[in-house]
């Protein structure tokens, strides 16, 4: 039988689990899908950003891949989103956009910083 | 399935959109749709599709990944709380899976049977072109359905009624004494059938061809069974048997054993024509002597050909009988002949009865289950509010009650399948049948099990699925039960029904058991101990004079008489009984039996008035009549002695009135009887012998054996005491006495077991209050009876509701026999004794143990 100590436990237990977000490190597809959500400025929404990313890496990314990375982002409060007006194309669906935040922006700043500072001096790759 | 032309199938859509979850799905399928729309205006409506179905085909890969995943986890979570809390309540849970077995193996072992009912003669090709020809007789106003039919009717319907593929003749003649080589034996399972038997029913032929095998007068068909016990070495076909002592038949072929779901069974088969031509055993014309089986064209109506038949008998019977024929499907005889009067007249209503029966014990079982499962909500309610608050549905915790149900169901499914094979053989003894479990393996059997095991579920699991998910996790965390009388309320009536059920049950076996024992000890009018019957075959009745005094010389035997039938069973008409004074025109069925010198002595009959035929008296062998009450009675005189009598065109008097006896099963009522002296030894088809009483048993029979010796040295004594009868002719009534019995008990310890069961629990929880209870002075025994009073008074409720069911039943029950045994009210007073007696046994064990332990113990406890 529970009582209501042990529960409390119990929920911390459970909630404990959950990281706390301390640092806003960015895994490689975020970063590939934040970058593309700057790109497009304000026709940032889940079908462009697939094209983009696509043509840029070359590579397949399912539908439903990309709203992996954007819930994330989303989550960090690193985009903000707003629904968009219906459409018949869509089946009378609205779209949802995603735009980069101040924070999402100062992010990929310092990103691109590292990155530099990693990158010095590292030979350019001739492509044949 | 589109709506639109320019939108992707709605059904694929649809599925799409269920295999996407979280919180982004309509804005996915809107990017879907776009892209789709784009590929559709740039490439077509083909690849649009084609592509949209791709991308269908691509999720269901992770999808089912996913479901598959947290399926699993929540599955063995449910598993371990399973196994956790059957543990923790061993008892409780083993108490509530041998119930439920218990239940589902009662129901298995039904279905066998019931299987076996149902599945009667359908083993033939043409099973549903099958047909046996029936008739409906009418006398003086009664119609009497019956079997026979004309001797020449199937001949005459094959050449005369086009819709006829085959018919044949069907009679069980009375047996033939055979003899192969120098061993001789009396068959009875002898039929005569004409060549078409062996084309229209699907009973094949081992050896020998089914085209010529009944074709000559002279030929004879074993079944393998019979070829095997008296034709060892090699094949019997062409090998000689003798019949009655003076015809030689030659095997033709060998028979496969008639399956045991035959309602036509035999071990040999002769030409009909044998019968009639060579033994002599037919009645000549038109009369209804034999059964007819008949296979119709595909696409006819039997309703037609059987008026077709009725108008053909017309044509060749004397026009004063009023006979009509109707044809009746083959598989249904087996269920829906009409073989008594009553409640249970046919054999479907059995299969009705046994089914219901079976549907109770395993609702009992499952009421049983219910009650324990709501009964520990309260425990389970803290897990269920736990669950909900991290976040499940109602439909997952309708899902895990569920599955609970399943499993409990499944292992009991498996103990019960167990059991089940444990009991067949003694269940087959009981029924007289060959059933084994592998009839369960076809496909509408196990069809038949898997609705068990979905209804056991869904009884069994259904209420704590609907009640305990519904539960507000709030209320039930802060510890307050909600709607704790409500669901003790609906526990109390689960009770109710249960013993209501097992009351019936218990009322309904003791009426039939009651029965049985009153067919058993209830006066016939003569004592049937003591009595020996030897049969009179094969023109062994000519040596009957010399045979009795033979007999007669032993000390251990009293009388010794001869007679058609058997005292118990005359089962033989006379149409033309007529007597002074008789209303012109009344048609009269009058049973009849000829006998020999002292038979109403050897028998034990009493003489209500005149005298028995005596051997001084010339005129009775030619012209005397006994009749009993019952016939006396019918001719309406005051002077029945002397009266003239007439049957059989034999004029005569009547010498003496018997005092009514049983010469019938007790279904039917006694009927007018007349008794004649057998003109010839043709006419007496028993001997009767009259034992000593209080000598031994062996030594009498040693004499009799002795004595047929004597003077029969060639062939076999075979002899019975007439009170082994009994079995055979109440086999319906003493077989469900004995599955009720059985089911009964089981139906009542199920019911037992949840109630202990429950009485467990519910003391568990009232320990403290007990123990308060005991600190304050009360005593043990105030305490038991306030434990056990509940539980009582529950039994008398279900009492009150048994007994108006159970009295209607049994009426109707009692309804199908002439003479029956009382409806007391001791019986239902006893049953519902014993109800509240088992009642409170079952929970007293459990108040008592609560009210001695120490108040200390209990009130220190938690």
């Amino acid at each position: 039988m529970l009582d209501n100590r042990l529960l409390f436990f119990y929920l911390i237990e459970l909630y404990g689990e959950t990281p706390e977000v301390e640092m806003k490190l960015l895994s490689r597809q975020e970063e590939i899908v934040l970058l593309s959500i700057w790109h497009l400025k304000g026709n940032a929404y889940g079908v462009t950003i697939r094209e983009h990313i696509s043509e840029l890496t070359g590579k397949y990314w399912s539908i439903g891949a990309i709203y992996v990375p954007l819930d994330r982002l989303w989550e960090k409060g690193l985009v903000e989103t707003w629904q968009g007006p219906t459409s018949k194309k869509r089946g009378g669906r609205s779209k949802r956009f995603y735009q980069i935040t101040a924070e999402g922006m100062k992010l990929l700043q310092e990103i691109k910083h590292v990155q530099d500072v990693l990158w010095k001096g590292f030979p350019r790759v001739v492509a044949e | 399935m589109r709506n639109a032309p320019d939108r992707p199938p709605r059904a694929a859509e649809r599925l799409l959109g269920r295999m996407l979850g979280g919180r982004n799905r309509q804005v996915v399928i809107g990017d879907f749709e776009e892209i789709y729309h784009d590929i559709l205006e740039a490439r077509g409506r083909a690849a649009a599709d084609a592509w949209y179905g791709l991308q269908i085909v691509k999720s269901l890969a992770p999808f089912i990944l996913n479901a598959l995943f947290w399926g699993s986890m929540m599955f063995r979570n449910y598993l371990k709380v399973f196994a956790r809390n059957f543990r923790r309540h061993l008892g409780f849970s083993l108490i509530n899976l041998a119930g439920l077995a218990l239940g589902m193996g009662c129901c298995l072992l039904i279905s066998l049977w019931v299987v076996d009912e149902m599945g009667f003669d359908r083993f033939h090709s043409a099973s549903d072109r099958l047909y046996r020809i029936e008739s409906d007789e009418e006398f003086s106003g009664t119609v009497r359905h019956g079997i026979g039919t004309p001797i020449p009717l199937a001949s005459a319907m094959e050449k005369e009624i086009p819709e006829v593929e085959y018919a044949s003749r069907f009679s069980r003649f009375g047996g033939l004494q055979l003899a192969i080589g120098d061993h001789s034996f009396f068959e009875a399972d002898v039929v005569a059938a004409d060549p078409s038997f062996l084309s229209m029913f699907s009973f094949p032929l081992i050896e020998g061809s089914k085209d010529s095998a009944l074709s000559a007068p002279l030929s004879v068909l074993v079944s393998k069974r019979m070829a095997e016990k008296y034709f060892t070495g090699g094949s019997p076909v062409g090998k000689t048997v003798r019949a009655e002592n003076r015809l030689e038949l030659t095997v033709t072929g060998v028979l496969r054993n008639p399956p045991s779901n035959s309602s036509l069974q035999f071990d040999w088969v002769v030409p009909f024509a044998f019968v009639e031509s060579r033994l002599n055993r037919m009645p000549e014309g038109w009369v209804n002597a034999v059964s007819s089986y008949t296979r119709l064209r595909p696409g006819t109506s039997p309703a037609e050909v059987a008026g077709k038949i009725t108008a053909l008998v017309r044509r060749h019977q004397d026009p004063g009988v009023k006979t009509s024929y109707t044809v009746e499907p083959l598989t249904r005889i087996r269920l829906f002949f009409r073989t008594g009067r009553g409640l249970l007249a046919r054999n479907i209503y059995y299969v009705y009865v046994y089914s219901l029966v079976g549907l109770l014990v395993l609702g009992i079982a499952c009421i049983n289950f219910m009650n324990l499962s709501t009964a520990r909500s309260a425990e389970r309610a803290r897990e269920i509010g736990l669950r909900k608050v991290v976040g499940a549905h109602r439909a997952n915790l309708v899902r895990q009650f569920y599955g609970e149900s399943l499993l409990y169901v499944l292992s009991a499914l498996g103990l019960a399948a167990g059991m089940t094979a444990l009991l067949v053989p003694a269940f087959n003894a009981v029924t007289r049948k060959q059933l084994s479990v592998s009839v369960l393996a076809g496909p509408g059997p196990l069809a038949a099990a898997a609705g068990i095991v979905v209804l056991a579920i869904l009884l069994s699991g259904s209420y704590p699925a609907a009640f305990l998910s519904r539960l507000q996790p709030a209320g039930i965390l802060r510890g307050v039960g909600g709607g704790g009388a409500r669901r003790a309320t609906f526990r109390k009536v689960l009770v109710v029904v249960q013993f209501t059920l097992s009351i019936i049950l218990l009322i309904g076996t003791s009426v039939v058991l009651r029965q049985t024992r009153f067919l058993k000890t209830e006066d016939v009018g003569f004592d049937r101990e003591n009595l020996v019957l030897i049969p009179l075959r094969g023109g062994v009745a000519e040596s009957y004079p010399a045979l009795k005094a033979e007999l007669t010389r032993s000390p251990s035997i009293l009388g010794v008489t001869a007679m058609s039938r058997r005292p118990d069973m005359i089962g033989d008409y006379a149409h033309d009984v007529d007597w002074e004074g008789k209303e012109a025109g009344r048609a009269i069925r009058v049973s009849f039996a000829s006998v020999a010198f002292d038979f109403t002595e050897t028998v034990g009959l009493k003489l209500a008035a005149g005298r028995d035929f005596s051997p001084d008296r010339a005129t009775d062998a030619k012209s005397g009549f006994l009749v009993n009450e019952e016939m006396a009675g019918l001719l309406g005189r005051p002077d029945v002695l002397g009266a003239r009598l007439s049957m059989f065109g034999r004029e005569g008097t009547i010498v003496g009135v018997l005092e009514n006896f049983h010469f019938q099963p007790m279904h039917q009522r006694i009927e007018p009887l007349v008794l004649l002296l057998a003109p010839n030894a043709n006419w007496l088809g028993n001997i009767v012998i009259r034992l000593r009483p209080g000598r031994s048993d062996a030594s009498a029979l040693d004499d009799i054996k002795a004595a047929w010796k004597r003077v029969i040295p060639g062939l076999p004594c075979e002899y019975a005491f007439l009170n082994e009868n009994f079995s055979r002719m109440y086999w319906r009534e003493v077989q469900m006495g004995q599955l009720l019995e059985f089911f009964t008990a089981l139906a009542v310890l199920i019911a037992c077991l949840g109630l202990f069961g429950l009485s467990s629990y519910i003391t568990e929880q009232r320990t403290k209050e007990i123990g308060i209870r005991k600190v304050m002075g009360e005593s043990v025994a105030k305490i038991v009876f306030s434990l056990s009073k509940e539980s009582a008074g529950l039994a008398l409720v279900a009492c009150l509701l048994a007994w108006p069911t159970a009295y209607l039943l049994a009426r109707r029950w009692l309804d199908g026999f002439a003479y029956r045994t009382t409806l007391g009210l001791p019986l239902f007073l006893l049953a519902g004794l014993a109800a509240v007696a088992i009642a409170v046994a079952s929970v007293s064990y459990q108040s008592v143990k609560a009210a001695r332990t120490d108040p200390v113990k209990a009130l220190r406890y938690e």
